[in-house]
């Protein structure tokens, strides 16, 4: 007898069910903070319109150096547990996949975005200033972490991948700090000292903040199911593969 | 600002860069939703 016959696809059909709410309810938020940004807040003095490109560029840089803390602790869990216990470290690692990829789109939409905004504002594409430079140095980071696992012919890969993560993790701090440790180009912080938005422009701020911030919680638990769904059909092959080769011997 | 000169900034020299942007940052996104999506149809399911 199955001692769990229907709980499974239950899990999983509630799990599409919370998906799919969130998703419409991210694409909601979306939506207003476009309407925010573009339509509603008024036109900041000096940049004028082009300024609006900010609520896009800010709503990725900053969760931009969130995601990696995702990924850092699910690979110090991975190192933790791959001895220990190999299902809890399968699933760390998928976490940690899952929030790498997230981890290098919204470095790369902060990259260039960034850039769109400085060339009309600055006269230039990039400045080898301290916030952009630890910025596409955590991107280069998340490159090797990919390359890393993907092509590591060691059997190592998640693990030296695991370990790139904790550099990542170092960078982030240097990165938000760096405009208040050292002059640099890049506007002061928006959210304290001499950068400080006006008030009038913290709709838009704040909903494409959440807007933005629940995409990537959404895109992260995405990858993260289909990381589990490529591992069991991996080992279900495996077993598949196990069981041929038994029979061939009897 | 309206619809008509957010769109009206692509033709714009000074101006193109907002809408691309705004653009551009859907693109990357759908694009990457769409990757994962393809690669989910194509991982086959465990069978129980």
């Amino acid at each position: 007898m199955d001692p769990m016959p229907s709980s499974a696809p239950t899990r999983s059909s509630g799990m599409t069910v919370i998906a799919a709410l969130w998703a419409a309810a991210t694409l909601v938020v979306l939506v207003i903070g476009f309407r925010e940004a573009i339509f509603l807040v008024p036109t900041e003095a000096t940049m004028g319109n082009l300024q609006r490109i900010f609520y896009y560029h800010v709503g990725h840089a900053l969760w931009a150096m969130v995601f990696p803390y995702i990924n850092c602790i699910a690979s110090l869990a991975y190192l933790y547990w791959r001895r220990r216990d190999p299902l809890k470290a399968l699933a760390a690692d998928a976490w940690a996949l899952a929030a790498a990829e997230v981890s290098i789109l919204y470095v790369s939409i902060g990259l260039i975005t960034g850039m769109m905004w400085a060339r009309p504002i600055w006269g230039i594409w990039w400045t080898w200033d301290a916030r952009l430079t630890t910025f596409l140095l955590l991107w280069l980071l998340y490159v090797s972490y990919l390359i890393t696992r993907k092509f590591s012919s060691t059997g190592q890969g998640h693990t030296l991948a695991a370990v790139i993560s904790v550099f990542a993790a170092i960078d982030v701090p240097i990165t938000y700090m760096s405009i208040s440790w050292w002059r640099t180009q890049h506007p002061s912080p928006v959210l304290r000292g001499d950068g400080q938005l006006d008030a009038s422009f913290y709709p838009a701020f704040w909903w494409n903040l959440a807007g933005w911030g629940m995409w990537g919680l959404f895109l992260l638990g995405l990858r993260y199911g289909l990381e589990r769904r490529r591992q069991r059909a991996e080992q279900e092959a495996a077993l598949e593969a196990i069981e041929a080769s038994l029979e061939l011997t009897q | 600002m309206t619809w008509h000169s957010f769109i009206g900034a692509f033709a714009n020299p000074k101006m193109w860069y907002l809408p691309t942007a705004y653009v551009t940052v859907w693109a990357v996104q759908a694009g990457y939703l769409g990757w994962v999506a393809v690669r989910w149809l194509r991982t086959p399911r465990r069978q129980g």
